[in-house]
């Protein structure tokens, strides 16, 4: 089969699984260029398959030398269709992480389900017995309700007035206009629902309860503040909403787990990164681009693997800690810095 | 930012990154890799995440 990009409405449909290969494996000797740190034992990585995710698996397994078990909903190739790039992330990490000596293993299903949450917690007991960090990064379109047995919809919107803006069509290398209407109450409330912390809360909930979290575990969830740009479609839009969510959870799940396993919970603030909604959100790819431009000259430019891994190193197992006045860990500040 | 002209925003270096990495997110735009060439799924597909 011969594979080339197919884009449609700005998404991909297929992937190169060669191409997915090389892009984990450039990540891990990106991390295996960096020194080591100490770090986690057993990471639970619930999104890993790509993005910030995958990013914070490599980061883990190669910087701190850590088992790594990972959850993710993606397809396998069936017929014509060639399989997610998560799919092959997946396939290709467990391929090369084997030089680790370490156990990594890889969950495919639904997350939000509570049936996959019991069945980690059982692989946990049974390979790590506990484990020290909980890596929560899902970047979901849709959660199923099992109280209602709905499907419940995430959307990418502005509250109150509409966004315009540009896009870059990834295909035709263009830019395009893009407009999005407000989100009405019912489409915030499910973004909330699929994007905010109330799963996050549920699987540490369950692990805590299965008796599979360590004493002094850290869990940890990412979010993003942003500038003025793009304030109106995202931090003040439906996206936002759902960040405050799961901020304000982590808060909660903070306070429980400091009293239960003298655990924390953290919640750290990337800088803007090229992910598959970017294109749906207007002015983004523009703002995204301009800001990879200024990064790249100043020399601050940082790749989603040397985010992650100075995240881990510096700020949740170092000392540089950098914590704004409610509490986020900022990665982002380079981005902020005046040169 | 908000009045870029096209011409200028695709000359950017920053842009050309963020539309590489838009592909390499799916396995596209690596140098190393001969995209005429067949893949062969059918090995391929017999592997599994363990």
């Amino acid at each position: 089969m011969i594979l080339k990009p197919s884009i449609r409405s700005n998404v991909f449909t297929n992937a190169h699984p060669l191409g997915s290969e090389l892009f984990v494996k450039n990540q891990i000797e990106e991390a295996q260029a960096q020194p080591s740190f100490e770090g986690p034992r057993n990471v639970l990585v619930i999104g890993g398959s790509s993005g910030y995710g995958l990013a914070s698996r490599i980061a883990l397994a190669y910087g701190a030398f850590a088992n790594t078990l990972n959850v993710s909903y993606e397809s396998p190739p069936k017929g014509k269709r060639t399989g997610t790039a998560g799919w092959w992330n997946n396939i290709f990490f467990q391929k090369h992480a084997k030089e680790t000596g370490n156990v990594h293993k890889d969950f495919v299903g639904d997350a939000f389900s509570q049936t996959m949450k019991k069945q980690v917690a059982d692989s946990i007991r049974e390979n790590f017995g506990k484990v020290d960090l909980v890596v929560y990064s899902i970047a979901a379109g849709a959660r199923p309700n099992p109280k209602t047995g709905e499907l419940v919809r995430s959307s990418i919107k502005p509250i109150g007035n509409k966004a315009m803006g540009k896009t870059i069509d990834i295909a035709k290398r263009q830019l395009k206009d893009l407009t999005v209407e407000p989100a009405d109450d019912a489409e915030i409330q499910n973004t909330v629902y699929v994007m905010g912390g109330s799963d996050w809360q549920d699987w540490m909930d369950t692990l805590e309860a299965e008796g599979v979290l360590s004493e002094g575990v850290k869990t940890i969830s990412y979010t993003y503040v942003g500038g003025e740009s793009t304030s109106h479609i995202y931090r003040s839009g439906t996206i936002g909403k759902a960040k405050e969510d799961l901020e304000d959870k982590a808060q909660k799940m903070h306070e429980k787990l400091q009293i239960s396993l003298g655990g924390e919970a953290l919640i750290s603030s990337s800088k803007a990164v090229v992910t598959k909604a970017s294109v749906f959100i207007p002015q983004m790819p523009v703002y995204v681009s301009c800001l990879f431009d200024t990064m790249m000259r100043h020399g601050v430019h940082e790749t989603a693997l040397g985010h992650k891994y100075r995240l881990f190193k510096d700020m949740v197992y170092g000392n540089k800690r950098i914590v704004d006045d409610v509490g986020r860990l900022r990665l982002d500040h380079k981005k902020k810095k005046k040169k | 930012m908000k009045n870029i002209t096209e011409e200028k925003l695709f000359g950017l270096e920053g842009t050309q990154m963020v539309l590489r990495d838009f592909y390499r997110m799916n396995g596209f735009a690596f140098e190393e890799i001969d995209y005429d060439k067949p893949v062969d799924m059918e090995t391929l597909s017999k592997l599994k995440p363990e």
